[in-house]
């Protein structure tokens, strides 16, 4: 009996083992991906939004919009019409209730807020430079690939984000690169799922959307 | 007669075993300073009451996060499972573990808030209004963008903790006390099981703990420092017992190269050094009958008494070799010379009473009683073992024999008319030595504790240009108001741009008068509570959602049943409030801090500081000393001065010689700025001390060796010759005593050894080859045949 529950502990500890390591060959999907994101000089897509909530017995399902144009900026809308958008332009990110009509600015230089927890629920676009600075900040915990369609658990390595993070889950085409799914799941017990559909790549963005009018908007106190 | 010496003795013996048994060391290097200046006042009072003296800083840093954490995780429960050594070991903030313990913080904050602002929350949970707040809640989260509103609103439906994260209350900055930025240096928190009252403990306390740490780390990719003040005892007190031991040990073994190279007489040597342990063990004795503690400039006192008594047995052992008389003739021809000497030294020593640095006060009493006791003790015991040995053949060694040659006495005017040259040209031409006005030179030279901390302070986070804001009162309300004025004077100061930020404990600090008005009003609330956990299922909130709400409101119940001041006083509160507020009988104390924008800091100061209010940091406390302690050593000098030429004048009068001592002294103090400059040497708060110390004991010299020539009629070689090797012997003893504090761990102490132990050299140089020769100038009518 002693002995059975012995090798039991063993194959479990072996397993949790393979589990941690994944072998380089099998990040080739990933490589391909970040790769491709770096090609990517527009994007723009439609997405729905379940928020499950630890403390909310019921999912909050939200469609929106999103748009991002090389380097760096981007636009997510939540609702339609929308309720809350956040918009990165050239200094700063600019959180905006349009139903309070209130707004918080952000430094975007620092994502991540200091208790660890990333300011913004949303993904970053795009996750990483290159497959170096992606394998540097971010940790593959599995990798499953299933008719060209590749779902990756991964992690950051930042501590203080893993306080808060159980784990980050995209899904994409291991052919286009074009991303299906992203998720986080906190260590709660909830979890935030965007499934992004009519994905558009390299089509010309109209600069505007970029920006936002804040006339009429009162400013809240924000960490930056 | 001989019970009578007997009972003398015992008597002698009790006292100073009694005296040894109270000597400890006291590492505190504020009680080096003066107690009336207000920087050091406010930094007493820091350290006194927030330095937490039980408790040991480890510090964890490894090139890997993962590792470092694992490592800290690791190390933190092995010295939990010491109960017998450490009571807790903390390596997380308390309420990462248990987040329900911010509560009661939330709870004391709230009750904290103006009567207005709790009608507000009282509204909010009212039955009209709840629902409608949580119904809004739902909709927040799930439309929020913001992780932060996210997290907390789930927790917190109806915003009783929003108001508070969103306000001043908790800095949004707040660097993490636990672990670095990235990762990779983490501290943990530990705290004696005893109290640590005491550096034996202290020592013994933190070796016990650093061995248990490198047993439960063994292997792992970390390496591990120590700080905190337990550390810092530890660390300082241990390197002053062996300063002493090793300053003292360093000038026996010197006198005793110098007295063989002069002497070759064994018996003689043993003796003499025999009577400087006797000397050392009694004058301990004697100081520790009224001074227990030691700081760390009075453990310098041993070697520097023991080069300066070694003296007296020079000269009495001297005179012995020539002497044809009784003993009693030696005592009285030694005792006149003694007096004279011993007398301006002791008094130098002792005017150091007159400064307001405690530290040179207790160095100068310590001297001071040695130098009686080492001069008794030379005259009574010393001066009679000479008889024994005075029977035995002389055998003059090469150094005596240089003292007989003339042309020894010649070169050597040479050498030392060149070397003043070279340092008085230094001096022209690279200015005088600059002044070190930084708090640096209160710093041990060598600490794992401050090299520690220096790392601490570059990680983590770093407070070296802040300043620490000390509100004191008599109890909570006197506190508070003293708060109230200098949170608005901050407001004001960061308002005209002289502040970067500020922290002050006012929002923490109890508010009697929003807490008398509120307790009523809020503890009453948990009768609502069945309530609004209908309010937040209807809206759709799981049963735990009300968990926030439901203990605030208990909390406030359990509160009201109490009179205020109201203290939250789990763990999680204690933890934070360690750091701001102390509260003793009588004494109550607020702690903040202050970014001052560069330049403004003096400014700020002189602002903010008023009655009960302190406003300190070392940089200021340096800019005080630069302000008060030179014009003070000036005045110290220019009392001495004085003394010292009454009492020449009265002793020689002569003008003329007075004058000449008078300039030979300036020549002394000229060339060691010279030399100072030549070896990059500053002046500082402790070093100034030498000049004094010159002033004392360097004038002996020039006063024996003028006796000599007064005494010979004006023969300059006989002078040289009968009092010049006594000369050599004082002063090259005398900086032997100095010169091994040179490497003494505390940078002022050592500067003063040898800042001195030059001065000294070259005061013996200019007295022994070219005072001579100035005072023949001086005196053309009476040079002998």
């Amino acid at each position: 009996m002693c002995k059975s529950i012995l090798l039991l502990s063993l194959l479990l500890l072996g397993m949790s083992a393979w589990a941690d390591e994944i072998p380089a060959a099998s990040l080739a999907p990933i490589k391909k991906w970040i790769t491709q994101q770096s090609d990517v000089r527009t994007l723009s897509a439609d997405f729905v939004q379940t928020r499950r909530l630890r403390m909310l017995r019921d999912p909050v399902i939200r469609p929106g919009r999103f748009w991002f144009q090389a380097p760096g900026s981007f636009r997510w809308e939540l609702g339609v019409p929308p309720e809350t958008i956040a918009v990165r332009g050239k200094d700063a990110v600019f959180l905006i209730s349009a139903k309070a009509r209130k707004f918080t600015r952000q430094d975007p230089s620092a994502p991540a807020a200091k208790g660890g927890l990333p300011d913004l629920p949303m993904m970053e676009f795009p996750m990483a430079k290159d497959y170096t600075d992606f394998a540097r900040r971010f940790e593959v915990r599995s990798l499953k690939v299933e008719d060209n369609h590749c779902t990756a658990n991964i992690l950051p390595r930042d501590a203080r984000a893993q306080k808060f993070l159980e784990k980050v889950e995209v899904v994409f085409n291991t052919e286009t690169g074009t991303l299906f799914a992203f998720e986080i799941c906190l260590r709660d017990g909830s979890a935030l799922r965007n499934e992004f559909s009519n994905v558009q790549v390299n089509r010309e963005i109209d600069p505007a959307t970029f920006a936002f009018d804040l006339t009429g908007y009162t400013a809240i106190r924000g960490k930056n | 007669m001989g019970k009578i010496k007997l009972a003398l003795i015992l008597v002698l013996l009790t006292l100073v075993g009694l005296g040894l048994s109270r000597i400890s060391f006291n590492v505190d290097i504020l009680k080096l300073l003066p107690a009336n200046l207000t920087q050091v006042r406010g930094l007493s009072l820091f350290l006194e009451h927030f330095a937490m003296p039980n408790e040991l800083l480890i510090t964890v840093e490894g090139d890997d996060p993962a590792a470092v954490e694992t490592a800290t995780t690791a190390l933190a429960a092995h010295l939990r499972a010491q109960p017998a050594l450490v009571r807790r070991a903390v390596d997380t903030a308390p309420w990462e573990s248990h987040p329900e313990d911010l509560v009661e913080l939330i709870a004391y904050l709230l009750l904290n808030q103006p009567p207005e602002k709790i009608a507000d929350i009282t509204a909010r949970l009212s039955p009209g209004e709840a629902p409608k707040i949580a119904l809004a809640a739902v909709e927040t989260l799930g439309a929020s963008m913001a992780a932060q509103e996210i997290a907390l609103l789930g927790y917190d439906p109806f915003g009783l903790g929003a108001s508070l994260f969103n306000s001043d209350l908790i800095p949004a900055d707040m660097q993490s006390e636990f672990s670095s930025a990235d990762g990779t240096f983490r501290v943990i928190y530990i705290e004696a099981a005893q109290p640590i009252d005491n550096y034996e403990t202290a020592i013994a306390w933190v070796a016990k703990v650093k061995r248990l740490a490198a047993a439960g780390l063994v292997g792992q990719p970390v390496t591990l420092g120590f700080t905190g003040q337990p550390a810092f005892v530890a660390d300082i007190s241990g390197t002053m017992k062996w300063d002493m031991i090793s300053s003292s040990a360093v000038t026996l073994i010197v006198i005793g190269i110098i007295f063989w190279l002069c002497y070759r007489r064994v018996k003689p040597l043993l003796d003499l050094l025999l009577m400087l342990v006797i000397i050392f063990v009694i004058s301990m004795g004697l100081a520790g009958l009224f001074l227990h503690q030691l700081t760390i400039i009075g453990v310098g006192f041993a070697s520097i008494m023991i080069g300066l008594s070694v003296d007296y047995g020079y000269l009495i052992y001297q005179k012995s070799l020539h002497q044809q008389g009784a003993l009693r003739d030696l005592q009285w021809d030694s005792f006149r010379n003694i007096l004279w000497t011993a007398g301006t030294t002791a008094a130098a020593f002792f005017a150091l009473n007159l400064s307001s640095l405690p530290g040179l006060s207790q160095l100068g009493n310590l001297v001071g009683i040695g130098m009686i006791v080492g001069a008794a003790v030379m005259l009574l015991v010393f001066a009679p073992l000479t008889q024994i040995w005075k029977k035995l053949p002389p055998a003059p060694t090469f150094v005596e024999h240089a003292f007989l040659s003339p042309s020894f006495l010649r070169g050597g005017a040479w050498v030392a008319g060149l070397i003043l040259a070279l340092l008085a040209a230094t001096l022209i031409i690279k200015g005088p030595p600059p002044i070190d006005s930084s708090a640096d030179m209160l710093r041990p030279r060598h600490s794992g504790a401050y090299d520690a901390m220096d790392q601490l302070y570059d990680k983590i986070a770093d407070d070296r240009d802040m300043l620490s804001l000390l509100v004191t009162g008599s109890g909570e309300e006197e506190v508070f108001m003293r708060l109230q004025k200098a949170d608005a004077q901050l407001q004001a100061a960061k308002a005209r741009g002289e502040l970067r930020s500020f922290h002050s404990a006012f929002p923490l600090w109890p508010h009697l008068a929003n807490q008398r008005a509120n307790l009523p009003v809020l503890g009453a609330l948990a009768a609502e509570t069945p309530r609004l956990e209908r309010t937040l299922n209807n809206a759709g909130f799981a049963p735990e959602a009300l968990g926030l709400t439901r203990a605030v409101l208990d909390q406030w119940a359990a509160w009201a049943k109490q009179p205020p001041p109201i203290w939250p006083d789990n763990s999680a509160s204690q933890w934070i409030l360690r750091r701001t507020a102390s509260r003793r009988a009588g004494e109550s104390i607020a702690l903040g801090i202050v970014r001052a924008e560069p330049g403004s800091e003096d400014t700020v100061v002189r602002e903010i500081q008023t009655d009960g209010v302190y406003l300190v940091s070392w940089g200021q406390l340096g800019a005080e000393l630069r302000r008060v302690v030179p014009g003070e050593f000036l005045k110290l000098i220019g009392g001495l001065v004085a003394i010292v030429l009454v009492l020449l004048l009265i002793g020689f009068r002569s003008i003329r010689d007075v004058g000449l001592l008078v300039f030979s002294m300036t020549l002394v103090f000229v060339a060691l700025a010279g030399a100072m400059r030549l070896f990059d040497m500053s002046w500082n708060f402790f070093n100034m001390a030498a000049l004094l110390l010159l002033l004392g004991t360097g004038i002996d010299y020039g006063i024996l060796m003028l006796l000599a020539l007064r005494r010979n009629g004006g023969d300059v070689h006989e002078a040289q010759r009968t009092i010049g090797l006594v000369v050599a012997l004082s002063s090259a003893a005398a900086a032997a005593g100095f010169g091994s504090i040179g490497w003494a761990n505390n940078r002022g102490l050592a500067s003063l050894g040898v800042t001195c132990a030059l001065g000294l050299a070259l005061d013996a140089l200019i007295s022994i080859f070219l005072l001579p020769v100035l005072w023949r100038l001086l005196h053309p009518r009476k040079i002998a045949p």
